[in-house]
């Protein structure tokens, strides 16, 4: 067996494994884009880098990239070097969704990553939390989410954060990363700890946070039971396996 | 034609009320654009600090720790304390955290927010006010002081809904509600207090009952200045002039614009600055990001891009370290410049 080959099965054996002492994080970040092909998001890196500084202090960083050439390591195989190299993402880039996709912006002009083309859970460490700050890509008011988020899903993923409309970007939100990551730390479930981290009571953002499960009870408890200390213990659902899937959202 | 114009620009400008908002922010929402403030001027207010979060945590413990309802600090806590915050846990999920000065709390049973009910259901605004005010007089008023000139007001209302279905069926979910939420704050002097500041939040179950609140909620104190304002006219140059996107484009949609005192809240305050005169302007854009998608249905194609900007109103504005337009205005020395954590650089 080869290096290449023995890191392979290496990474295979690890997928779905324990974040066992330390998780392990990586931040995706767009403020600017080329050529100014989308609006500059004010603060972007203020959210990933509170993120990054937060939930340092007890896990692991693997990455804090911007988003140039960034569909390669989202969309297909080339998720193993990228988004799939840790238990949980925070990203935050502008985002739509129509049709059968969500889409997230990258920094190269006119590129989008499309959910129909990802694939999580299924390679090197597994991503468990896939979390985005960007408008629509959780949207479920058509009863197309699983149509356009269950692509994401099926290779495994447990949960993934967003907003079902519009996030808001300025000054007064700079702290979501930071805040979401201080909750996630102390134990309180995602889900809380997205409502909590990623609103204020001012600003209206509209929050959504997605999971799936064998069943409508399943869903639900595991929804409202997962930690970032706990979710290596619920069993991955892949595939055939999901039954189910769930939603919470908080809007006006 | 020219008068449909100048029309439609008012109206893309103006924001919009809300249907869950309450009557003081749907009255922002229909003459903030037109009339800024509302005052010719209004008072510079310094906000006190708190005691402290410990002391602070010591003191919600002690009120509830008898209760049986659903706001409870019943039993035992693991109380722990880091350099932003004091937090108590109990093994059922239940938690308690105060920030910084202890002017920020923050309090969940987390077991009390699992039952749904049909969206019918969702709590009216009444119902909310009703039971929010009574929940803050009972509970809360040690902790909720007004002074002089200052009211309490109901100001929104939210609902957390709950949904999902087998995913071989093509049929929409059907849709219940989780938790209903009602948004309080503060006037001074009929002046309504915008930001992260001044908010009460309660977390009220669907058959009325309280378990969880937010407050973050300073005293504040007059320094005996007053501030002239900005006229509607010149308030809408300075906002066109220091929005982070053109508000005039014709892709842009204002969905709120809001003015009075401003207060962005503990987190983000400066403490030595002043809470003082502003216009909070939500703007939303799409733009076309798949030309192919938008060709094929103008509908679709779009990302989307929601920017919430802080323009200060005053004639003069006090610095504020923490808020860029406020020191651009200010002359708070650094030009205005948000002090830029290291951004990342590509993937290798």
């Amino acid at each position: 067996m080869n290096r290449t080959m023995k890191i392979a099965v290496a990474m295979v054996a690890m997928v779905g494994s324990l974040p066992a002492l330390a998780g392990r994080f990586g931040t995706a970040c767009q403020e600017d884009f080329q050529n100014g092909w989308q609006n500059t998001l004010p603060y972007s890196w203020n959210r990933c880098s509170g993120f990054n500084s937060e939930l340092g202090q007890t896990d692991t960083q693997i990455f804090y990239w911007n988003l140039q050439g960034g569909k390669y390591w989202w969309e297909g195989t080339g998720d193993q070097y990228g988004l799939e190299t840790v238990n949980i993402v925070f990203a935050n880039t502008h985002g739509g969704a129509w049709g059968n996709n969500s889409v997230w912006a990258m920094w190269d002009q006119n590129q989008l990553a499309y959910s129909g083309n990802m694939y999580l859970g299924n390679e090197s460490w597994g991503t468990m939390i896939f979390s985005t700050y960007s408008c629509e890509t959780l949207k479920y008011d058509d009863g197309l989410m699983w149509t356009r988020m269950g692509p994401i899903f099926k290779g495994g993923l447990y949960v993934a954060t967003g907003s079902m409309d519009l996030v808001w970007a300025g000054w007064t939100t700079d702290d979501v990363g930071a805040d979401y990551a201080d909750d996630l730390q102390h134990g309180v479930t995602i889900k809380e700890s997205w409502h909590d981290g990623a609103s204020d009571w001012y600003v209206d953002n509209d929050l959504a946070v997605m999971t799936t499960g064998t069943d409508s009870t399943n869903c639900w408890n595991r929804q409202n039971g997962m930690t970032w200390q706990n979710i290596a213990g619920y069993t991955r659902l892949r595939e055939s396996a999901i039954g189910w899937y769930c939603y919470s959202g908080w809007h006006t | 034609m020219f008068r449909t114009t100048i029309l439609s620009a008012a109206l893309l400008m103006a924001g919009a009320a809300q249907a869950n908002d309450f009557p003081i922010r749907a009255s922002l929402a229909a003459n903030a654009r037109t009339q800024g403030v509302g005052r010719p001027d209004l008072p510079l207010l310094r906000v006190n600090a708190g005691a402290g979060a410990d002391r602070r945590v010591d003191a919600l413990m002690r009120k509830f720790e008898h209760s049986g309802e659903a706001v409870t600090t019943f039993g035992d806590a693991r109380v722990q304390t880091d350099k932003l915050k004091t937090f108590a846990t109990w093994a059922d999920g239940r938690r308690l955290v105060a920030f910084g000065d202890g002017t920020k709390v923050s309090f969940r049973n987390p077991e009390e927010l699992n039952d749904a009910a049909p969206a019918s259901e969702r709590l009216s605004n009444e119902q909310l006010e009703a039971i929010g005010r009574a929940f803050i007089q009972q509970q809360l008023s040690d902790f909720i002081k007004l002074g002089p000139g200052e009211q309490l007001v109901p100001f929104s209302t939210r609902v957390e809904v709950g949904g999902g279905n087998d995913v071989r069926s093509t049929e929409r979910p059907l849709e219940q509600v989780m938790a209903n939420a009602i948004v309080f704050t503060r006037t001074v002097d009929g002046v309504p207090v915008i930001g992260g500041g001044s908010k009460v939040a309660l977390i009220v179950t669907n058959d009325g009952r309280v378990a969880g609140f937010d407050f973050d909620w300073a005293e504040y104190q007059p320094t005996g200045k007053r501030v002239k304002m900005l006229g509607a006219v010149q308030i809408d140059q300075r906002v066109k002039a220091m929005a982070s996107v053109k508000l005039d484009s014709p892709e842009v949609t204002v969905k709120r614009y809001e003015c009075g005192l401003f207060d962005p809240g503990l987190r983000r305050r400066d403490p030595q600055a002043a809470v003082q005169g502003a216009c909070v302007v939500q703007s939303v854009e799409k733009r076309i990001a798949d030309p192919v998608a938008h060709a094929r249905n103008p509908a679709d194609g779009h990302v989307t891009n929601a920017t919430v900007d802080v323009i200060p109103v005053g004639e003069t504005v006090v610095a504020d370290s923490h808020w860029p337009q406020a020191m651009a205005l200010g002359g708070g020395g650094a030009g205005g410049q948000r002090v830029m954590p290291a951004s990342p650089g590509p993937r290798p």
